[in-house]
């Protein structure tokens, strides 16, 4: 027995790629069956992600001949050319089951470490369980594969720390306020960086969102997609003394808030800390209004620098979590030999 | 083999806050950027012999064990510990272990020092006077639990304004419910003041003594004060966060280092 991997991802294959061979969950049943019985494999699994397609065999047939028979019925069967399935890869055997445990843990996607995957990977193989397209080789491999993806997580610090600008703002906002849902975020600016970042607040349950812009009905449909509510840039300050984050990216040409005019706005407002993300480049708020009191400043660079530290801290990361796997590989193949399922390709490794 | 000497559980207990606070000074300096449950084991330990040691003093005096100074410390000590073990329930709040350990150690060193232990002349208190020692005593666990938090509040605090990285890394409560925890200890410790205090005069009403101001009552009028005042401010004009936190650490501070000599001074309360 062997586990094949075939599929395409982020890695090699465009987005218009992916999507022609993408599955939605409502589909995923019946391609399941369907390629089954035209390549004649016993058990399989299908992953779709906005990042891979892959296909997971487990079967006693000569690689080869298997691999051209999965590329084409998948084709067929996303209605997709032949010729475009050069830009699938196939791995086998120990190759095979490394793959797997290195997506299951979140090594092969964009962010290094991510967690969403595993919980994807999950669905993809309980749909394929119910439907009994799994057997006793593939549930073992897979069970194994979320044991090895938990082992990654909890043993190592792949995925600690926040990768992008809007995930350290966020970070930083909960090392100061004790509970998200209680608070208030006022997005003034509405860019691509600042709406990123008020999505990703609220995300953790922030409580509502202001969003300010010189440009009004900007304001509004980003309001609108927030599910939060505008004001215009005149009256931006009257909301003030009710806002615990300010995430700022104006265009403006200098510092549109300065040290006098933070005094003057925080004499009206309660004791309590103030969040505040520049974003914008040049930079909207005076630096001299981090030394106030009760105010946490952050600059594009600090959240930058936050973001490449943790990218950087995850990728030393991997060797570690590469060694846990195939420890877990180890174990694995030694069991499926052992049952006589014979992981039985227990290539050496490489 | 006769059963140990209460003082050298006590001795014992020190000895595990003594590991604990090495073990604490590791994790400042790592920055607090993983749970570790060694500080709260070794707490955990420590709080056995440390109760251990009040019973069977208690036992011993027929009553709760705070004649004297050793006893008076001890008491305060081991009330700290178990709150620190009650709020190890939320994982976040283990590490305040590793700000409490250092005082357990320091303290229960200096309580450990012979003249502090003398035995009173009048050792056998009446209910009334142990209910008066036990709750000013636990009024200053709470109060040291809230300078703990403060301590905690301006480590975090000082990290997110200087140190980003590291701040993003600790694992620390955030700096919000630090501040909350402070004021709500302060608010406790206060009630135990305030109730412990009132007592007094129950005391001089049920005894053929008249009333005799000395220093550790004005000492004690002059904390309860303090920390009254501390509160109206905390309430009234919105003292919270980073002056509240410097606040709550000095008052303890103050109250650390003159309740020994203020209790010496004291022919009452010696």
């Amino acid at each position: 027995m062997s586990l094949l991997v075939i599929g395409l991802s982020h890695h090699q294959a465009s987005v218009e790629l992916r999507e022609r061979f993408a599955v939605t969950d409502y589909q995923l049943p019946a391609v399941l069956t369907e390629i089954r019985q035209k390549t004649d494999v016993e058990e399989m699994v299908l992953l779709s992600t906005c990042n891979r397609v892959e296909i997971y065999v487990a079967h006693d047939r000569p690689d080869e001949n298997l691999i051209d028979s999965l590329k084409r019925h998948f084709a067929a069967n996303r209605q997709s050319q032949a010729e475009a399935t050069a830009e699938f890869y196939a791995l086998s055997g120990r190759s095979g089951i490394r793959h797997l445990f290195r997506v299951a843990s979140g090594l092969e996607s964009m962010i290094l470490g991510e967690t969403e995957i595993l919980g994807q990977l999950k669905q993809s193989y309980q749909v394929a369980l119910q439907h009994r397209h799994t057997g006793r080789r593939l549930n073992r491999i897979f069970q194994t594969a979320f044991r090895a993806a938990k082992q990654v997580r909890t043993k190592t610090d792949i995925q600690r720390g926040p990768c992008s600008v809007a995930a350290a703002a966020v970070e930083l906002a909960e090392r100061i306020f004790d509970n998200l849902q209680d608070h208030r975020v006022m997005v003034l600016g509405a860019g691509d960086t600042s709406e990123k970042t008020a999505r990703a607040l609220l995300s953790r349950g922030v409580k509502s969102i202001i969003v300010s812009n010189r440009t009004y009905t900007r304001a509004q449909e980003l309001a609108d997609e927030l599910q939060g509510r505008a004001v215009r840039f005149d009256d931006w300050a009257d909301e003030f003394s009710r806002i615990d984050m300010v995430v700022s990216s104006t265009a403006s040409p200098g510092y549109f808030l300065n040290r006098e005019r933070f005094v003057e706005l925080l004499a009206h407002r309660p004791s309590r800390p103030l969040l505040l993300i520049d974003i914008a480049v040049p930079r909207d708020i005076d630096p001299t209004v981090g030394y106030l009191e009760n105010i946490y400043l952050y600059n594009i660079d600090d959240l930058k620098a936050i973001a490449d530290y943790h990218r950087n801290r995850r990728k030393q990361e991997e060797t570690q979590c590469d060694a846990i796997i195939e420890s877990m590989i180890d174990k694995l193949l030694l069991d499926l030999s052992s049952r006589g399922g014979a992981g039985a390709d227990s290539s050496p490794r490489s | 083999m006769d059963w140990p000497d209460d003082r050298l559980w006590f001795a014992l207990a020190v000895g595990l806050y003594g590991i604990s606070t090495v073990y604490s000074i590791f994790l400042w300096r790592r920055g607090f950027q993983r749970y570790d449950s060694t500080i709260l084991v070794l707490l955990l330990v420590a709080f056995l012999p440390h109760t251990g040691s009040l019973i069977t003093r208690g036992v011993a005096l027929g009553q709760i064990p705070v004649t004297n100074l050793y006893e008076a410390v001890s008491f305060i000590l081991w009330v700290m510990n178990a709150a620190y073990l009650v709020f190890s329930i939320w994982s976040r709040l283990r590490f305040s272990g590793a700000f409490i350990s250092p005082l357990l150690f320091f303290f229960g060193v200096f309580a450990l020092m012979p003249e502090l232990d003398q035995t009173p002349e009048n050792p056998h208190f009446t209910g009334l006077i142990s209910l008066h020692a036990t709750l000013i005593l636990l009024s200053y666990g709470a109060f040291g639990l809230s300078a703990t938090a403060g301590i905690m509040f301006l480590t975090q605090e000082h990290d997110l304004r200087h140190n980003k990285l590291r701040a993003i890394q600790s694992l620390l409560p955030p700096i919000e419910q630090l501040d909350a925890i402070a004021g709500m200890m302060q608010l406790i410790g206060v009630g135990l003041l305030t109730t412990g205090l009132g007592t007094t005069f129950l005391i001089y009403l049920n005894s053929a003594n008249a009333f005799q101001l000395d220093v550790k009552i004005i000492w004690s009028a002059i904390v309860w004060l303090m920390y009254l005042l501390l509160m109206l401010a905390r309430c009234r004009y919105d003292l919270k966060g980073h002056r509240f936190a410097q606040c709550t650490t000095l008052a303890f501070v103050f109250v650390i280092l003159t309740f020994w000599g203020t209790n010496l001074m004291s022919a009452t309360h010696q």
